[in-house]
């Protein structure tokens, strides 16, 4: 390695970057020549001044993730128009929450007593993330919840995203996911949380 | 957190974002905004088109994060993305190529003594004299100094974000070590 190539490694020698092969060719060569030194004095002084660098400006934190959210609201395209589909995912929303408060989705087993009104804090189970096709019926979400011991606790998301609490039976949860996901006509994304 | 759980969990979140789930988006967001912002605007030099630009490629992320293939960390990928859309701006605002002028000034840069190191070194502890003479590099200058010393990133890493071999990683960081040290230099003379 001659002045020039090793003059060129000292920024990755000094961030360290450098493989332990590199590393130790350029250390051979730093001992061939010791005027580096400050030139490697200098780069560490560089980097330590660079990350202490206050930025002029702050990031735009959670305003821009809300601007980000409405921008992609805007540009979602949908089967139907934009203002079709946002009103089917709030009208199936509607839909839901009125049958739970109907008592429909929290079926529970006699001996359980761990029923509790969904305006509480508590759930039991695994939770999993949710997305239902854009033409799925309420009669049929409430029908798989029901089949699948689920029940909403929180949603949609801007997204359209639900959150569901499978009741603790012993079963694999990642079996119930595989088992919501052959539902292809209902269900467009189900994982765990 | 260290680079590799970062890596481990953004790689995560992306897998989660192609199935379109936001909640995964938002934390990738929150995760990254910060770098992004600071690598933005190191080159603009404007808050609301740093601002602009996360937003961007922060969409960008959302909207392609299946493109992801994997070969690098994620935040190489996402930084590589970013020097895209800045590259833009910067096209758009059809500022001069500096570069030429940072190389000729370079050539004519003098061996510094090392009791003239001894000052350079001392006087880049002002902080505000750093700061200027950092800004009075050129876009590309300031650019490989930030992603080498503030995000610590090998120079493979480097090439592959600013599309240049790496060669010219090497070379643009020499060129902008030396026209730093002469712009200290002017101010401790």
């Amino acid at each position: 390695m001659n002045k020039q190539q090793l003059q060129e490694s000292l920024p990755w020698y000094v961030n360290d970057t450098l493989t332990d092969a590199e590393k130790q060719e350029v250390e051979t060569a730093l001992a061939e020549h010791p005027e580096l030194h400050q030139e490697v004095a200098f780069l560490q002084t560089l980097q330590s001044a660079v990350k202490q660098q206050q930025p002029g400006s702050q990031p735009p934190g959670e305003m821009g993730l809300q601007r980000l959210k409405r921008e992609i609201i805007k540009e979602t395209p949908s089967s139907t128009s934009s203002s079709a589909s946002r009103w089917r995912v709030f009208a199936v929303a509607a839909s839901l929450l009125a049958v739970i408060q109907a008592g429909y989705i929290l079926q529970q087993s006699t001996t359980d007593t761990g029923i509790v009104p969904l305006s509480g804090s508590h759930y039991e189970g695994p939770v999993l993330q949710i997305q239902f096709k854009d033409n799925a019926s309420e009669q049929a979400i409430r029908a798989l919840l029901f089949k699948h011991q689920a029940r909403m606790i929180d949603g949609p998301s801007a997204s359209g995203v639900y959150r569901i609490a499978v009741k603790s039976s012993g079963k694999p949860i990642a079996e119930t996911v595989k088992e919501l996901q052959t539902n292809h006509n209902l269900v467009d994304y189900v994982a765990e949380e | 957190m260290s680079t590799d759980q970062l890596d481990t969990q953004a790689r995560e979140l992306l897998q989660q974002m192609t199935n379109g789930l936001q909640t995964s988006l938002e934390a990738f967001y929150r995760l990254f905004e910060s770098r992004v912002y600071q690598y933005a605007l190191t080159r603009l030099n404007d808050p609301h088109e740093a601002a602009d630009t996360v937003n961007e490629v922060m969409m960008e992320v959302w909207k392609h994060a299946s493109r992801f293939e994997g070969r690098s960390r994620v935040s190489t990928w996402l930084l590589g993305i970013t020097h895209h859309k800045v590259y833009d701006r910067l096209r758009k605002r059809k500022h001069r190529n500096r570069e030429e002028d940072i190389d000729d000034y370079s050539d004519r840069l003098s061996d510094d003594s090392n009791t003239a190191m001894d000052n350079i070194i001392a006087a880049m502890q002002d902080s505000e004299l750093i700061r200027n003479c950092l800004d009075n590099l050129s876009e590309a200058h300031r650019e490989v100094v930030h992603l080498a010393f503030f995000e610590d990133l090998a120079y493979q890493e480097i090439a592959r974000i600013v599309e240049c071999p790496e060669g010219t990683v090497k070379t643009r960081v020499y060129h902008a070590k030396n026209a730093l040290k002469k712009c200290l230099s002017q101010h401790i003379n």
